[in-house]
């Protein structure tokens, strides 16, 4: 190759790597349109999303504000529908409606005034309807209630055209708006027939007072004969006929004139007979005798009949004004009783309800800690105490109001398992601490959502079970519910208490739902409680459905049934809750030494649609996985027969879920330290078993929870966290002041304390505060008073209006009133709950 | 005279047996107690399975029986759940014959073929049938069904049918198959129809592309690890943004993704199936699905409001009556994702109303929220008439009677 070629190729080489080069910066610059292409396509997807986000925002809104309109549109409709309902109402009222404006045009009526023939309208004006008579009274009336504002009464006559006369009372009512009359109102009644009677009784009035004017000249006239006669027998007595018949004929003619005085015409009447005799024979002294004789008879016996009438009158005078004051004797006395009971009451819930004010509370706090599970289920079971406590008190209340035949069902929806599992949380302490089994058996197709008084039901199987666990000594109580009978809408559920106790005597049987009364005579000093529960259990099961029915074996235990009618609740609609559940087909070993709680927890699985296997001990539950394959075992440790045992080692691979009674956790931790194991608390929950059982099959290996018992002190918030309200709370008592300023310490918020009202005007007095929290019950001065004294003018306080929250343990419903007449703005019941306390407290701050 | 006969029953009783029994009661009536040829079942999880069945046997007997678990459960009365609802069809114009597959999880393909066999040793084999699918829900990978089907009886043939649910638990579900209860099956029922009866399809989700699309570059089964070479997850959450990817996975019911069909997109309008994020891997940056997504698919991100996917439903009951060509609907058979159901909410029951809208408020209707839907894109076009595994989507089967 010569030098020529040779330097060719150099060019063309060194053209190559040009071009190559160039290829290279293409390249290079299509990468980079590429990257840019496809971030320029993210930015806009993300853009698009957004818009999408934007649009479904927009449109939620939109249909919320289209059901919002729907909701109004059907307010509306059933608004006209009132107003029509109203205005039937008006039309049918037997009185005459009318209403005019300040020009007496009428703006409403239902008919016209009696007489009228025109047609009634509506703008017209009210001249045209009223017959003369009455024209000007009306006008004159109408005008005085716009200017005065005050209803009054106008009473009215009308002459019909035919000579019927219509009376009628109108009453003259304004309608204020503004503060100004803008119509009046007029509703007349017809009071014709009222005049009616009223001038009947006018009548009859008039009459008796005529009578009376009689019964009075009668009595005047009888003492006059009276005296005159008296003196004629002297007369007689003392002197000869002959004087004597002089006298007697100048008396008889006084006599005479006098009986034809019209007042005494009705004793003129009676007595006439014999006096026209007299008069027609007045010189025949036999007869004449005769007639003095027979007058002075009858006159003696008039007098005689006076006098009774009036005794008799008197005494009933007496009477009716002794009868009178006894009333109002009595009347003030039930008056009084009345009020000595509600005070008694009151005062009752009061002295209970203020230290179960302390223990709830502080409970509450304690629960807002931080607590291992077993030290959460302790405090748990003290605010179930409490509210146990509380419920003694309304079994006596309750008791009272089954004496006077008020007491009254509830009917809402709740959830049956969870008011099971409630009465089993309640009373597992009690059982398992006197190694009793506590089981809950329900049927798996027994509907959970139902509508009755869960309270009511609640409080008879707290009274049953509690029973049972009192009259049983050794092996388990079981608390069961079954689907008795089912239509559409309703079903009866069977609950049945069935215990391994003392039992009850044949004879006795029918006298246990008395009240006072238990079983055996004896047995209530050995057993305690106020012998009221089952009677009054009985009550309200009676009003429930059939009442509760007892089957007993002496020496073997008892049944205790109770049949209650529920009505069906609707499933709720709207997303269900998830709920964690054990996969259907898992195989479970269960090992549990009582045969009653392994049948139960075999059921419970089974109708979850796992596969259980049951073992008495270790021993056999080796032998068994030996020959078949399980997921997950799970121990019940019923006494101390099983915690005697080690755990198999075969176990050791298998997830392990054990279920204890509080008081054995401990015992169980140290025991079984070794292995590796998830520990469920007795009474169990179902959701906490299901999800431990989904969790063990889902991971296949068990949690160790045995580390999670650590800290045990109370946390508490800083207290640095001030939000800079103030308040001041009037309390007396020591507790209730550490439970309030507790919980508002947890808020962030600081307290001052005031021991009683005179402290709490002092304060007021110095210091600016954002709220007070006031009891109401406090010596010196009670928080009425000082509520009132702070509202007070007179009072130097800093703020007249400030916000006053009363706390009281009066329960009563007019309590609530008192509060509010005193001056008070609202209302907290103790024992006060952290989440009523919180949101009061947040409600008065934040406005 | 009519020639086909429906009535839909529901019951919420307690126990399974009677409500069993009140169910298949309840829509016996409505067919005026004509003996069925065929009874449909859908039950919810709660309920005892074997004695649900023997409650409806106590009243039948052993007329054939198909049907399985729900998320959710569809009859002429609305959505329901917790309950049972049951359709007996009558009719001597309708053969119907039902089979079925075991093992599905094992083999989805083998399964599918089985439960044909199963079907065709009994009956002739007629490609203008309709075929009915229930399987399993927790049973693998859809596609394969359709593999199965396509490879046994063509391409073209009428497919409808829903992954059966187990309230979504996504754990287990059960197959109901005559008086029996199955685990991992499916179960399968062929309708022959006479001359004068026409079927149709309907199959809409109302969900709608948004942006452009981008191509996945790597999977494996149901498992999407790369869009574009890049790791699937993070494209995805690069789209959501930061506070949406918070509501990784739940978002992705909102943001499903749609598999273009290549050949039948024109002028940028995407035809596709859609496919849902069950769950995500925040480590290796996958996406689980409830069926795969193949190599080298083109995919765009989709999404829709709530009245979007009630329109869906419209749309669908649409495509259904148009299919009839103007035969009367006697009675629908609807399979709607459980996705759906979650993101309606409250306003659920328009879903059901929608297709009430097209067809009337008396036809009745048997359904249940699913866990994958399977049916065509559009019966009407040949091109689109091959069925297709679908999430979000609502499918429908309606049959109906040519007037005389």
């Amino acid at each position: 190759m010569n030098t020529k070629d040779i330097q060719a190729l150099r060019i063309r080489l060194n053209e190559l790597e040009q071009e190559v080069l160039q290829n290279r910066r293409i390249k290079d610059e299509l990468l980079e349109k590429q990257n840019a292409l496809r971030e320029q396509n993210v930015k806009l997807i993300k853009k698009s999303i957004e818009l999408s986000d934007f649009q479904r925002q927009l449109e939620d809104k939109n249909y919320e504000l289209e059901l919002s309109r729907t909701e109004l549109e059907k307010a509306l409709a059933n608004l006209s529908e009132s107003e029509n309902t109203l205005s039937t109402i008006l039309a049918n009222s037997p009185d005459i409606i009318i209403a005019v404006d300040q020009r007496h045009n009428v703006i409403y009526f239902n008919r016209t005034f009696p007489g009228n023939n025109k047609p009634l309208d509506i703008g017209k004006h009210l001249c045209a309807y009223i017959i003369n008579d009455n024209h000007d009274l009306y006008h004159e009336t109408i005008d005085s209630v716009f200017q005065s504002g005050s209803p009054t009464v106008l009473e009215s006559e009308f002459n019909l055209p035919d000579n019927d006369t219509i009376f009628l009372e109108s009453r003259l009512v304004p309608c204020i708006i503004d503060d100004k009359v803008s119509s009046v109102v007029m509703i007349s009644s017809d009071i014709t027939e009222r005049k009616k009677i009223e001038q009947e009784l006018k009548n009859t009035l008039t009459d008796l007072e005529r009578f009376n004017r009689i019964m009075v000249g009668r009595e005047i006239r009888n003492i006059e004969l009276k005296t005159e006669l008296e003196q004629l027998r002297a007369k007689l007595l003392a002197n000869g006929s002959d004087a004597s018949i002089s006298t007697n004929h100048n008396n008889r003619t006084t006599l005479a004139s006098n009986l034809t005085d019209p007042l005494a015409t009705d004793l003129s009447d009676w007595l006439c007979p014999i006096d026209k005799a007299s008069l027609t024979a007045p010189d025949n002294p036999a007869d004449d005798y005769l007639f003095r004789s027979r007058q002075r008879a009858a006159l003696l016996n008039l007098i005689e009949d006076a006098n009774l009438a009036r005794n008799q009158l008197l005494e009933t005078n007496i009477k009716l004004e002794e009868s009178v004051r006894r009333t109002e004797e009595m009347a003030k006395a039930a008056n009084e009783a009345t009020k000595a009971k509600s005070q008694f009451l009151a005062n009752m819930s009061h002295e209970i309800r203020t230290p179960m004010n302390g223990v709830i509370g502080m409970s509450d706090i304690l629960l807002e800690t931080r607590l291992d599970e077993e030290q959460k289920r302790y405090v748990e079971t003290i605010i179930g105490s409490g509210k146990n406590l509380l419920r003694i008190i309304n079994d006596v209340l309750d008791f009272s109001k089954i004496e006077a035949n008020h007491l009254e069902l509830e009917h809402y929806e709740f959830n049956l398992l969870e008011l099971l599992e409630d009465v089993c949380g309640l009373l597992g302490f009690e059982a398992y601490d006197k190694n009793l089994e506590l089981i809950l058996v329900t049927a798996k197709n027994l509907p959970f959502h139902v509508k009755g008084d869960p309270a009511r039901i609640n409080q008879i199987l707290v009274n049953l079970v509690g029973n049972a666990i009192k009259f049983t000594h050794e092996g388990e109580i079981i608390l069961s519910a079954d689907l008795q009978k089912e239509t559409e809408s309703h079903v009866v559920i069977r609950f049945s208490v069935r215990d391994t106790g003392i039992g009850i005597p044949a004879h006795r049987i029918s006298s246990i739902f008395e009240p006072f009364i238990q079983a055996d005579g004896s047995t209530i000093r050995k057993y305690g409680g106020t012998g009221l529960g089952l009677a009054i259990s009985n009550h309200i099961a009676n009003k429930m459905g059939d009442g509760i029915t007892v089957k007993s074996n002496l020496g073997k235990g008892s049944v205790f049934y109770l049949d209650v009618l529920l009505e069906k609740a609707a499933p709720a609609s709207g997303p269900v809750p998830y709920c964690a559940a054990p996969p259907p087909g898992i195989r479970i070993l269960v090992i549990s030494s009582n045969a009653a709680a392994s049948k139960a927890m075999k059921q419970l699985l089974e109708n979850e649609q796992c596969v259980c296997t049951v073992a008495s001990t270790f021993h056999h539950a080796a032998t068994a996985i030996k020959n078949h394959k399980f997921d997950i075992v799970l121990v019940d440790i019923q006494n101390d027969n099983l915690l005697a045992d080690q755990i198999p080692e075969s176990m050791d691979e298998l997830p392990l879920i054990i279920l204890a009674s509080t008081g054995k956790s401990d015992e169980i931790r140290n025991r079984y330290g070794n292995k590796r194991f998830r520990l469920i608390l007795k009474p169990i929950h179902r959701k906490e078993l299901f999800s431990a059982l989904a969790i063990a099959a889902a991971t296949g290996t068990p949690r160790n929870d045995r580390h999670t018992r650590t800290a045990t002190k109370i946390r508490e918030r800083p207290a640095e966290v001030d939000n800079g309200y103030r308040i001041l709370l009037v309390e007396d008592s020591k507790v209730n002041q550490q439970v309030a300023s507790a919980m508002l310490k947890q808020m962030g918020i600081a307290a001052d304390i005031a021991e009683n009202g005179f402290e709490a005007l002092h304060k007021l007095r110095a210091n600016h505060y954002d709220l007070v929290l006031m009891d109401c019950q406090m010596p010196q001065m009670d928080g009425y008073e000082t509520t009132k004294r702070i509202r007070s003018n007179s009072e130097q306080s800093l703020n007249h209006g400030i916000r006053i929250v009363a706390m009281t343990a009066h329960a009563m419903k007019e309590d609530r009133q008192k509060c509010i007449d005193a001056g008070m703005d609202d209302y907290l019941a103790k024992p006060i709950r952290k989440t009523d306390f919180e949101h009061i407290i947040n409600k008065y701050l934040k406005s | 005279m009519q020639k086909i006969h429906a009535g839909v029953g529901l019951s919420d009783a307690a126990d399974s047996f009677q409500a069993g029994k009140n169910a298949v009661t309840d829509a016996l009536e409505r067919i005026n107690g004509q003996t069925p040829q065929i009874l449909i079942v859908f039950g919810a999880m709660r309920f005892d399975h074997r004695e649900l069945l023997r409650g409806i046997q106590s009243v039948t007997g052993d007329i054939p029986l198909v049907g399985g678990t729900t998320a959710g459960e569809i009859s002429t009365q609305g959505f329901s759940t917790d309950s049972v609802v049951v359709m007996a069809v009558a009719s001597g114009q309708l053969h119907c014959i039902a089979g079925i597959g075991h093992d599905m999880s094992r083999n989805v393909y083998a399964c599918t073929k089985e439960m044909i066999n199963d079907i065709l040793s009994r009956d002739t084999f007629d490609p203008d049938a309709s075929l009915l699918l229930f399987p399993n829900g927790m049973g693998g990978d859809g596609t394969q069904i359709l593999a199965g089907i396509h490879d046994l009886l063509g391409e073209h043939f009428e497919v409808a049918g829903g992954y059966l649910g187990d309230d979504e638990r996504f754990s287990m579900t059960f197959q109901y198959y005559n008086g029996s209860v199955y685990k991992d099956a499916i179960v399968g029922l062929m309708i022959r129809k006479q001359d004068g009866i026409q079927t149709g399809t309907g199959v809409k989700s109302g969900f709608e592309s948004i942006g452009n699309s981008f191509t996945c570059t790597a999977s494996e089964g149901n498992v999407v690890k790369e869009f574009d070479h890049v790791r699937a997850l993070d494209l995805y959450k690069d789209f959501l943004g930061e506070t949406r990817s918070e509501r990784l996975p739940g978002i992705c019911l909102e943001y499903p993704f749609g598999i273009i069909e290549p050949s039948l997109s024109a002028q940028g309008n995407h035809l596709f199936q859609l496919r849902c994020g069950l769950a995500v891997d925040h480590e290796t940056g996958t996406i689980s699905l409830a069926a795969s997504i193949p190599e080298g698919s083109e995919v765009t991100l989709t999404t829709a409001s709530r009245s979007e996917i009630i329109k869906g439903a419209l749309d669908a009951a649409n495509q259904a009556k148009a299919c009839l060509s103007g035969a009367d609907p006697r009675f629908i058979i609807m399979f709607s994702c459980v996705g759906r159901k979650l993101v309606l909410g409250r306003r659920i029951q328009e879903e059901i109303s929608a297709v009430k809208q097209c067809f009337g408020d008396d036809i009745p209707i048997i359904g249940f929220y699913t866990y994958g839907e399977i049916g065509p894109i559009n019966k009407m076009k040949a091109e689109l008439a091959t069925a297709k595994f679908h999430n979000e989507t609502v499918v429908l089967w309606v049959i109906g009677e040519e007037q005389a």
